[in-house]
């Protein structure tokens, strides 16, 4: 009941009361005085009948204003207070009570004022807090990311059902072939086989060691995995981390290394097994006729000659890959430069200037090495020559690249520099270089000091071998804009359920979809046109997974009709020698596995996607949504449920329409407000959402029967 | 009657010399080049020794020892001789049924001397 009503009842409750409490008077009254009385009485009240009703109604107008004004003090400021108070707990805790009215009011004012001091002071902490806590987490979350994908090692976090959580652009490359296998969400099982990740798991249980490397291999490459577990609170297994690495080139190496040994060795043996039986049979047998003698003094030359050439081979053949090759790595002769001018300036106390190279070079370096002996050497040469100044320079000849040290002075005699190269370089060294000489020798370089063609200064030169081909970096996701932080991770999923209950009862919010569109020739799937593009994108636990896309456009085998060109703008020339559509749909049911299918008009997109299935095999069996039909679920009161009208009233930007991949795009951002939408419509599985669905159809089918009759 | 020793080698130069040696200590000897020849020769000739080297061209060492330890004398004595000089590789020479096992580089007399044990029947 509102206050007015209130009001008036009190009002009403008044009156009566003291209309009746009047009335009850005057029965007195007139009922103790005599008939003759009663008679004046009478006579009176009809000679001031105005008087009377007015003092009635002054006196009613009083009670009026008097219970108007308990109202107001009373009951309306009371309800104004608790307005207020809603007002400051709910949408503005700045807001504060007027302090007004009655004592007892002021004081309940006060009182709601200093309370809500309180209460903002309480929530401006919690805020910073959650903010604080928000912010920490936003900043580790972007460093992951930021680790993740400048790491050339690839990595893959899954949880326990081996589903992926995190992965990076390494990962995606070195894996994602067929594309589609490496994406949140997805099982890690289709890239590692299942019992060599158990297998590694277990091995990890029953040792010390905190992971345990395996080797698998994935088309032609020999993949080294490394297996780490991951346990939750309370120790039980609730993931794993996987890092591989491709070791094909390493592996082709070390084939090669030891084919190379077992013909040197076996060579050998035979040629030497030749040589000794020829000699022992002449020196058993010295009475031998000299035919015989000439033969096997032939033998041993042509033996020896054999041997001394193949070592020769073996050599040459061996200096790629004897040494600790992975040790070296590609650099520019600039930076390799820069390395050694900090490294003498910080350690050896020699001012180091450089020349900067003109043109580029790739060197073929262990860096580390590499600068920690040229260290070594520039600091013998302050400690023991008094040099306080070196100048470094690179130059190419032919295969290799002369790095100098130049100083001023005399230059150093064989005996000295052989001695100090085979000086141990010191502690913090790594694999077996420990002396200048070594790491010279396992760059198949060579060494030298001469003094400088002006005869003022001297120099020693380092060769070093060129790398062969001038590598770049790898294009880590270049379809990725920067601003945005790569969504590589998910570790909501470490919480994933167990086991994944039937599509129809699971909740819309935790099902994976594959929203996609289809551009085609033409309109009549039935009359021939064909899909010349699909493109698509997944959303899981609530999020479009812009890293993981699919686009591919599809030679048809036929023309495109000019009013499709126009709206999709492929033309023919494009979809020449693109795969055909055997090759494109089997690779979009990998990436679409395990999701709920969801289009725009989706019916239009499966019609063609049907008549495909006996030419390629390929029946995609999985639940499939409409977002045009779901639209007309939360909306059932608009007409309008094209994609723009949808995108302008959910609030959705319309960019890169009419592409395969940006329709399906644009589509997820409408799925994902949609799926809010239903959420508070109470559509919360996906049996729900077929139904309301299935139901907007017919009314849909219903209608459009009725609007043609 | 003269001992027949059949010399399995791709190689001439040590063949010229194992021939010489056997010729020396009176065994009539003749030379199979492959492991297929090996096995026609083994057939034609009937040796009482064969010094077989792994590495042939189309078949090799162990495949011919086998083979004629499956359809040959069961008094056929088998030399392997070979540069392969691995563990593994012996231990698989003795499985398939060598009799002896010499790796390059041999001394010639020690060869010459196991051959004349195992053509007396001693190993």
């Amino acid at each position: 009941m509102n206050a007015k009503a209130k009001f008036a009842l009190a009002l009403a409750i008044l009156s009566l009361a003291v209309g009746a409490g009047v009335a009850l008077l005057a029965v007195g009254v007139w009922s103790s005085v005599s008939p003759g009385d009663q008679a004046v009485l009478t006579r009176v009240l009809r000679e001031q009948a105005a008087l009377v009703a007015t003092g009635g109604l002054l006196l009613l107008a009083g009670l009026g204003a008097l219970v108007a004004l308990f109202f107001k003090l009373y009951v309306a400021a009371p309800r104004r207070l608790a307005t207020e108070t809603r007002l400051i707990a709910s949408a503005n805790p700045d807001h504060r009570l007027e302090v007004r009215g009655p004592g007892e009011v002021r004081e309940l004012a006060v009182a709601v004022n200093e309370l809500a001091d309180r209460y903002r002071s309480a929530r401006s902490d919690v805020e910073g807090q959650i903010a604080a806590a928000r912010a920490d987490l936003e900043r580790e979350r972007n460093r992951l990311a930021a680790l993740m994908s400048e790491l050339t090692l690839a990595v893959l976090v899954c949880n326990v059902e081996g589903r992926i959580l995190l992965y990076n652009a390494a990962a995606r490359q070195l894996l994602d072939r067929p594309v589609g296998l490496v994406g949140l969400g997805r099982s890690v099982f289709g890239i590692v086989d299942r019992s060599l990740i158990a297998h590694a798991l277990a091995c990890v249980r029953d040792s010390s060691a905190a992971s345990h490397p395996a080797m698998t291999a994935r088309g032609d490459k020999l993949l080294r995995v490394q297996i780490a577990p991951v346990a939750a609170e309370g120790g039980e297994l609730a993931g794993f981390v996987l890092t591989l690495d491709d070791m094909t080139r390493r592996a082709e190496i070390s084939e090669r290394r030891d084919a190379l040994l077992r013909a040197l060795t076996e060579g050998t043996r035979a040629s030497l097994a030749s040589i000794r039986a020829a000699v022992e049979s002449m020196l058993d047998y010295p009475e031998m006729e000299s035919e015989q003698r000439r033969r096997f003094v032939e033998i041993i030359r042509e033996e020896a000659t054999g041997l001394g050439a193949q070592v020769e081979r073996a050599m040459s053949e061996s200096s790629g890959y004897l040494h600790d090759q992975w040790l070296l790595a590609d650099m520019l002769d600039r930076e390799l430069l820069t390395a050694l001018g900090r490294s003498l300036d910080g350690e050896a106390g020699v001012r180091a200037s450089i020349d900067e190279p003109g043109d580029e070079r790739w060197l073929r370096v262990d860096s580390f090495a590499l600068v920690r002996a040229v260290t070594h050497l520039a600091g013998r040469l302050h400690a023991e020559r008094g040099v306080d100044e070196i100048g470094l320079a690179v130059r190419g000849v032919g295969r290799h690249a002369e790095l100098d040290l130049r100083w001023l002075g005399a230059p150093l005699d064989a005996e000295t520099l052989r001695s100090w190269t085979e000086q141990p370089l010191g502690p913090g060294g790594r694999g077996a270089a420990s002396t200048l000489k070594e790491v010279v020798e396992r760059h198949g370089g060579e060494l030298w000091c001469r003094q400088d063609e002006a005869g003022r200064g001297a120099y020693v030169r380092l060769l070093l071998p060129l790398a062969e081909v001038v590598p770049g970096p790898p294009p880590v996701n270049p379809a990725v804009p920067d601003e945005s932080r790569p969504e590589f991770y998910d570790f909501d999923l470490f919480g994933a359920a167990e086991h994944a209950p039937a599509w129809d009862e699971r909740r819309l919010d935790e099902l994976a979809y594959t929203i996609f569109d289809t551009e085609t020739t033409g309109l009549s799937p039935s009359e021939g046109d064909e899909i010349i593009s699909i493109g698509a994108i997944r959303i899981v636990n609530g999020r479009l997974l812009r890293q993981e896309t699919f686009e591919q456009l599809v030679d048809p085998r036929r023309g495109v009709s000019a009013a499709s060109q126009r709206v999709h703008g492929i033309s023919p020339e494009l979809l020449r020698g693109q795969p055909t559509i055997e090759e494109v749909l089997p690779a979009f049911a990998r990436f679409a596995s395990d999701t709920v299918l969801v289009g725009h008009n989706v019916a239009f997109d499966m019609r063609f996607l049907q008549l495909k299935e006996a030419q390629t095999g390929v029946r995609l069996t999985q639940p499939v949504l409409d977002t045009l039909l779901l639209s007309a679920v939360v909306h059932p009161d608009h007409e309008e449920h094209s994609l723009e009208a949808m995108a302008a009233r959910l609030g959705v930007s319309v960019i890169g329409r009419h592409t395969a991949l940006g329709d399906a795009i644009l589509t997820g951002e409408i799925f994902l407000k949609l799926l809010r939408l239903l959420g508070a419509q109470g559509v919360v599985t996906l049996r729900d959402a077929r139904e309301a669905a299935r139901r907007t159809y017919q009314a849909r089918v219903s209608n459009s029967l009725y609007a043609r009759g | 009657m003269a001992s027949k020793v059949l010399i399995v080698d791709d190689e001439p130069n040590i063949v010229t010399s194992l021939e010489f040696l056997m010729r020396r200590r009176g065994y009539e000897t003749r030379v199979a080049a492959d492991g297929d020849l090996a096995l026609e020769e083994a057939e034609r000739f009937q040796p009482d020794i064969v010094l077989l080297d792994v590495m042939l061209p189309r078949r090799d060492g162990f495949e011919v020892c086998q083979q004629l330890r499956a359809t040959g004398r069961s008094d056929l004595k088998i030399v392997m001789l070979t540069a392969k000089g691995r563990e593994t590789e012996i231990a698989k020479g003795m499985a398939v049924g060598a009799d002896a096992y010499v790796t390059k580089p041999f001394s010639t007399r020690e060869l010459v001397d196991q051959v004349a044990r195992l053509l007396e029947g001693g190993s």
